[in-house]
């Protein structure tokens, strides 16, 4: 679904096919078949997603019910490796909490935000077959910002547009949210490989120009995946954060890598 | 990998960044105003504050609340809790119940949402209203949230049982208000005919429970609750009683020859259940204590309980007072209406459409006549304030000083 023929990886270390357009999901593929403690990161978080889908069923504040009407599919992309777990808590819902459920509620939300950003700071670094720096705080910090600020912006788009949105106005809509994904994609691994957010963002848009087409497909295939996954009962949460996560942040690597830009990490 | 203290470092900077945007929400301020919390006042569904008292005499308009559009032929009664009035047509226009401005509005839960329903919380600051709408029960920051950035968020804080409904051409049914017993409602869960229980926190199922007509295409109409005893109706002929806290069933009747059509109302004596053609009072153990057959034509509407007395329009020709204990005639009117009455000081408030009239509880005398310029709600009552929707319009009215 996703050997998309690639444009030539001018300059990138592309060891499974030099001089072949090769699809960066075979070449993650491939890293991942070599070295598959690669998994282990998204495995575990994966287990803590799991284990806060649980407490958040159990304690009192609302969570979101999952959308299971059938007759749509969703395109679960956040613009991170992540997987979808089972229970999400609406921003709507924390409002006017007395002040320790309110803590309770947003320390959960910053757990898991934390246990994506370590799984994916530790997978990409570990990807990047060039890198030096290894998983630091800072990074990880860095990584924590990027998902922070990614998640934020869904939420206020989410709140602004809510269910009001009609047929046409969301197809509208999508074109320009995919441009984003697809120009994003590879922000996480310059943020491994020591970029601060905000340049994360810009090398990702040079890296990605060009490559946008070779990317989409990705994007649809993460997102669609992850959605499919996280259906699984309940198990879905780890699959398809232990699958798509891992896959996902591998092939972030890999495009980095591969990248015209592919040597200005630092 | 971060250490434990950087990551709890990290969880503390955001929570007080989220905190300290927190505390910019103005605290609800309560003004001395009646609450009347869900449609016909109470979860037995009496129709009767004991505290509360309305205009007697011609009343005057003390102010006019804008509710953008009207509410067809039936708008739902308004609610009071804590100085404000939640009415609604389309939207659910909060107002201050002292000056009639609107304070803030929910989204758009189509018009066939119900009247709301105020629970209280244990983990909140602020009330949660539950709502019907077609897409299932709605659980609603009484507060009407906060803004976060430019962005107002937090109005709804939970979305519980229910289902799409199905397209038709008459628009989606309406589902009958829920009610609720301090942190719990209960309600129809809308498209179904199942009575639930839901935490008002989180809008969790406590339990469900098919209601014997649903299987037949029965509806099932706004629940009663009266100690540990949830009362139900269904037409065509069902009546049940349901434990309150585990949903057990305690007794369940079918009235064969009854045409059941109307929402009961829980009494200390046992629950008072509407057909079309009279009135029956059943005992807590199911037993029939005493039935009136009316010979009325009632299909909407419901009864209220004041004071001893059951106060029920027959649909057809009369507004009666019955005697609770014997359902032995105190007084009847001619009132050629559906009707659901509200009783608050001595007086009986009935809309009928277009008209509001005033009775005396205690001889059936008429008190006043007020004409609509659409369609009255049935009222809500606060402290010498009638609450009500007239079209597009919610109306503060009083006695003139």
């Amino acid at each position: 679904m996703t050997e998309e023929p690639f444009d030539p990886t001018p300059g990138g270390s592309d060891r499974a096919g030099a001089g072949h357009p090769v699809s960066p999901f075979s070449l993650a593929l491939d890293r991942l078949q070599r070295d598959p403690v690669l998994f282990v990161p998204f495995v575990v978080a994966g287990v803590c997603l799991w284990l806060l889908d649980w407490i958040r069923r159990h304690d009192p504040i609302p969570t979101m019910p999952v959308e299971q009407n059938g007759a749509s599919i969703t395109v679960a992309y956040t613009g991170y490796p992540t997987g979808v777990p089972e229970t999400a808590r609406a921003l709507s819902s924390l409002i006017d909490l007395k002040l320790p459920y309110l803590v309770w509620g947003i320390t959960l939300e910053v757990v898991a935000v934390f246990v994506i950003a370590a799984a994916g700071t530790v997978t990409i670094a570990r990807g990047l077959s060039a890198d030096s720096g290894g998983t630091t705080p800072r990074r990880l910090l860095a990584y924590v910002g990027l998902v922070a600020s990614f998640d934020v912006a869904f939420r206020i788009l989410t709140a602004l547009v809510g269910d009001a949105v009609g047929l046409i106005a969301g197809l509208i809509l999508i074109v320009p949210l995919f441009v984003v994904f697809v120009r994003v994609f590879a922000a996480p691994a310059f943020i491994v490989s020591g970029s601060g957010p905000v340049t994360a963002l810009r090398r990702s848009g040079r890296a990605t120009r060009g490559r946008g087409w070779s990317i989409l497909p990705l994007v649809v295939a993460f997102g669609l995946a992850a959605w499919l996954l996280g259906l699984v009962p309940w198990v879905g949460t780890i699959l398809s954060t232990a699958l798509v996560g891992s896959v996902h942040a591998v092939t972030v690597a890999v495009v980095r890598e591969t990248a015209t830009d592919g040597h200005g990490g630092r | 990998m971060p250490s434990r203290r950087q990551t709890l470092a990290g969880i503390g900077l955001a929570a007080a960044g989220l905190i300290g945007g927190y505390t910019v929400t103005a605290a609800q301020s309560t003004s001395g105003t009646l609450d009347w919390p869900m449609a016909r006042y109470d979860a037995a569904g009496t129709g009767y504050n004991p505290d509360a008292s309305g205009p007697k005499a011609d009343p005057q308009v003390a102010w006019a609340g804008d509710l953008e559009r009207t509410g067809g032929l039936e708008p739902d009664p308004p609610v009071v809790v804590d100085g404000m009035v939640y009415a609604g047509t389309e939207n659910l226009f909060a107002l201050d119940a002292a000056t009639g401005d609107v304070l803030f509005s929910y989204g758009n839960y189509g018009v066939s949402h119900s009247s709301p329903a105020c629970a209280a919380t244990s983990i909140y600051r602020t009330k949660t209203l539950a709502i019907s709408s077609p897409g299932g029960l709605v659980g609603l920051n009484a507060g009407g949230g906060m803004a976060l950035f430019g962005v107002h968020v937090g109005k709804q804080r939970w979305r519980g049982p229910g289902t799409e409904p199905e397209p038709s051409v008459f628009g989606p049914s309406k589902a009958p208000p829920p009610v609720s017993v301090d942190e719990t409602v209960y309600a129809v869960a809308p498209t179904t005919s199942d009575m639930v229980a839901l935490e008002a926190d989180s809008g969790r199922e406590r339990w469900r429970r098919r209601f014997p007509g649903g299987d037949i295409g029965g509806t099932a109409f706004r629940p009663a609750v009266s100690g540990d005893t949830v009362y139900a109706t269904g037409w065509p002929s069902d009546v049940a009683a349901f434990d309150a806290e585990t949903g057990s069933k305690q007794w369940a009747e079918s009235l064969d020859d009854a045409d059941v059509n109307r929402p009961p109302t829980a009494t200390e004596t046992g629950v008072v259940v509407p057909t079309r053609r009279g009135v029956t009072l059943y005992e807590d153990s199911g037993d029939v204590r005493w039935m009136r057959n009316l010979d009325g034509n009632a299909t909407e509407g419901a009864v209220a309980v004041a004071e001893g007395r059951v106060f029920v329009s027959d649909g057809d020709e009369s507004l009666y007072a019955l005697d609770l204990e014997t359902g032995a005639d105190v007084w009847s009117v001619a009132f050629r209406h559906e009707a659901t009455p509200v009783v608050a000081d001595g007086v009986v408030y009935m809309t009928s459409g277009a008209e509001l009239i005033a009775f005396d509880a205690a001889t059936g005398e008429r008190r006043f006549t007020r004409e609509a310029e659409w369609y009255f709600s049935p009222p809500a009552v606060g402290d010498g304030v009638l609450y009500i929707v007239d079209g597009d319009q919610v109306l503060a009215l009083e006695d003139e000083p």
